[in-house]
């Protein structure tokens, strides 16, 4: 009620009644193959991690892969993304204009959202975090973790066929 | 830990800019309004502690990052999620 933090922003305002929410990875061809990204408030837990170059992963063979690397240039640190295209969910970020403005946006459909991958062993181990996804403008190479509570912190990258 | 005792529409200042005011108390439930600047982060505790460990676990180390590449051609050949198009 008295705080106008993006977070608390987005918090409050339900997914299905922004106008504004960005699809999952609807401008995510925007983002180019290689691009230097200025995250000004870290990500949670790496307060001091605020440089980085995201990278679209390419196999040797030249095939597509949905999978991105986020290299820090501060400390020795990576990160595994994926766009939640990628995964088939209807994902939705939403768009408050205090994110916006916090990335140097004009408009949602702007902004791409990535997810951050947990490699775990075996591959069926590994998740997703849905409730905690990479948001950027590639415009104005501006970052941020936004925390999206009704997602899931840890959802399986491989869903279970059956069915 | 600093502890301080306010009523309901009381407010405690944190450095110049952070405002923590008492909403309502209802029960065991305090409601408390938070203004501070848009850079800083406002979450539930245990949201905080919970993505900070989950980015911990997914960080990984140059040491790490063939790991991660390698993960990631296994994952083509897996049959796990393609890149729907």
């Amino acid at each position: 009620m008295l705080s106008n933090d993006y977070v608390k922003a987005a918090e409050k305002m339900p997914v299905n009644e922004c106008a504004g929410a960005a699809r999952s990875g609807k401008t995510l061809d925007s983002v180019v193959e290689e691009q230097q990204l200025l995250f000004p408030v870290g990500i949670l837990g790496f307060p001091e991690s605020r440089h980085f170059r995201l990278q679209r992963f390419r196999p040797e063979d030249g095939s597509e892969s949905p999978f991105f690397t986020l290299n820090c240039l501060d400390q020795n640190l990576s990160f595994a993304l994926i766009s939640p295209r990628s995964l088939g969910l209807d994902y939705q970020v939403p768009a408050s204009d205090a994110l916006l403005d916090a990335l140097s946006a004009s408009a949602a459909e702007k902004l791409a959202a990535l997810l951050i991958v947990t490699l775990r062993e075996p591959i069926a181990d590994i998740t997703v975090n849905l409730q905690g996804p990479l948001v950027i403008n590639p415009a104005s190479s501006l970052g941020l973790q936004l925390v999206i509570e009704h997602y899931p912190l840890r959802y399986p990258l491989i869903q279970d066929s059956a069915g | 830990m600093l502890i301080l005792s306010r009523r309901p529409g009381e407010s405690l200042t944190i450095g110049d800019n952070i405002v923590v005011t008492v909403v309502s108390i209802n029960g065991n439930q305090i409601r408390l309004g938070i203004e501070a600047p848009r850079e800083v982060r406002v979450l539930r505790d245990e949201i905080y502690k919970a993505l900070r460990e989950e980015n911990q676990a997914a960080a990984n180390t140059e040491e790490q990052k063939r790991r991660m590449e390698d993960a990631f051609k296994r994952l083509r050949q897996g049959g796990g999620k393609d890149a729907g198009e």
